[in-house]
């Protein structure tokens, strides 16, 4: 069976079946009920996958559209997307996604009449955005919005990108779609300048591997379908869309697809919307083209999916740009072990470990993690230190740091991020390197420990035997340790 | 140049962020507490 959302949540289902919840309750989505849902269980730290059987639309009836939330939050159910282990490291997943990136398996297009997908298509004056159960995910956000993966492709080379956007919901066919200037803005540009309607489709539920896939950062030639066909392990299957027949192709398996147009030349008012970094981006419309709606294909029985930043670790966006990191840092230095771009700071920082050869490596990893993305500061450790481990982070750097000597503040020569609050530039922003790895060219003090020998021989059941310890109270009020 | 303006509603009169470039660009704000589109001239208080 072709891997999809359905097929995922079988999976979830039999190998976290206590993380998989239903609320059968009547939620109104548009008017932060769900957004409230996953703030409480957050604070918890439980991000179960919640899939509301009842979800209001923007109509405000109930929907006959499922709202299936958290699918992208923890590391468990990134290794069961991507069939790993549960032992599986999150260096050893991001060295997975790697491995898939390179490893590209071509899509294959299905006829329609065996397309899920195309179990329901609505085109026309028929196409109803508000019939979905979309979202207001922040106070503040300036309308309902959608935030899964948009599909493009490139006129003259005929690739496909993939990438997630913020859309906000205008009226019942059209949306605002802010990009900021990557690959999807390269393709509108020159459409635009060639006064022509860029052919456009978001998957609005999918499998995660679908969704890892469409995170991809690789180089602007790589046809990102490919990609995402590496990440499911499996051809991902098309059809033709509605809009643009095969000169568009949408994903076969998914639960909802919309598509359409961005028009040149127009630009929509958008915003504020509450973003990754955990800050309301600002209104704006100078990158944020309109996009009509001109059909909506679902299954039956369709699941909406939607993701609320920045909560929970989300190694559905992260992992991906682990990998991509974890790839260009060891063009520069082959020692470098693991990078961290994990939770909400992860736009703008990026924590590297290594085994350094030599004095000047750490500059390296670090100028090479600064050439890609947003990255702003960039942290480099030995790799006796877990870069996923906050403490162990912050030991380091209070340890093993001379801040005149191995703190390095960069000019703002770097394109930022338009969502970085702290910017005092419309979008360049300065930089900072911290090295915060021992020196090799002198004596430094061995870390303390229990001689190794003395871990294997004492064997802690002969001492405080299991009963006994399951009663104690495991320290939950202590932070820092 | 800071990334946010607050911006005042003339209608609902509560403040929204919205980026530098909006200022004199033409375009109306939108408010998203009260769904009112209106110019900056409209506005009664932009704090830069």
């Amino acid at each position: 069976m072709p891997k999809s959302l359905r097929t995922f949540l079988d999976d979830c289902r039999k190998q976290i079946p206590n993380e998989v919840i239903h609320i059968s309750q009547e939620v109104n989505p548009a008017n932060y009920d769900v957004t409230a849902i996953i703030k409480h269980l957050g604070a918890h730290k439980k991000f179960p996958i919640i899939i509301f059987d009842k979800p209001l639309n923007l109509n405000r009836r109930v929907s006959e559209i499922k709202l299936v939330m958290n699918c992208e939050i923890s590391q468990r159910k990134a290794q069961i997307a991507l069939g790993m282990p549960k032992e599986a490291t999150r260096p050893q997943m991001a060295e997975r996604c790697l491995e898939m990136e390179e490893h590209r398996i071509p899509p294959i297009v299905i006829d329609r009449k065996t397309a899920p997908i195309k179990e329901n298509v609505r085109v026309g004056r028929d196409v109803d955005l508000y019939e979905i159960p979309i979202m207001r995910h922040h106070e503040m956000d300036g309308g309902p919005y959608i935030v899964l993966s948009t599909i493009t492709k490139d006129r003259k080379t005929g690739i496909y990108n993939c990438s997630y956007h913020r859309m906000e919901v205008k009226s019942k066919n059209t949306t605002a779609l802010y990009a900021s200037p990557r690959h999807l803005w390269r393709i509108y540009r020159d459409h635009e300048e060639h006064n022509l309607e860029m052919p456009v489709a978001t998957v609005l539920g999918h499998h995660p591997a679908f969704h890892m896939g469409a995170c991809y950062s690789g180089p602007f030639e790589v046809s990102e379908y490919d990609v995402i066909g590496g990440y499911l392990g499996e051809p991902l299957r098309l059809v033709p869309s509605e809009t643009w027949g095969e000169d568009l192709l949408i994903p076969a398996d998914a639960e909802i697809v919309i598509e359409g147009a961005l028009i040149p030349g127009k630009r929509v008012v958008e915003g504020p919307f509450g973003e990754a970094p955990g800050y309301l981006g600002p209104q704006r419309y100078t990158t944020c083209a309109e996009y009509q709606v001109r059909a909506i294909n679902y299954r039956n029985g369709a699941m909406y999916q939607s993701v609320i930043t920045p909560e929970g670790d989300k190694p559905w966006m992260d992992l991906p740009r682990e990998g991509a990191y974890l790839r260009r840092c060891r063009e520069a230095v082959p020692g470098v072990t693991a990078v961290c771009k994990q939770g909400r700071h992860a736009h703008y920082n990026v924590f590297i470990s290594m085994k350094k050869m030599s004095e000047g490596d750490p500059g390296r990893a670090a100028a090479a993690a600064l050439t890609f993305d947003h990255t702003k500061n960039v942290f480099v450790f030995d790799d006796d230190i877990d870069v996923f481990n906050p403490t162990d982070i912050l030991w380091a750097i209070a340890t093993r740091v001379q801040p005149h000597r191995q703190v390095s503040i960069l000019q703002p020569l770097f394109r930022g991020n338009f969502l970085d609050p702290s910017l005092v530039d419309e979008i360049k922003t300065s930089g900072m390197i911290v090295d915060a790895t021992r020196p090799l060219d002198r004596p430094f003090s061995p870390v303390s420990k229990c001689p190794d020998e003395a871990m294997a021989r004492i064997r802690l059941e002969d001492y405080v035997p299991g009963e006994v310890l399951q009663h104690i109270p495991t320290d939950r009020t202590t932070y820092w340790a | 140049m800071g990334q946010a303006v607050e911006v005042t509603c003339p209608k609902c009169k509560k403040l929204f962020v919205v980026n530098p470039h909006m200022l004199g660009s033409g375009m109306d704000f939108h408010c998203p507490f009260c769904d009112l589109y209106f110019p900056e001239k409209d506005s009664p208080k932009i704090r830069k």
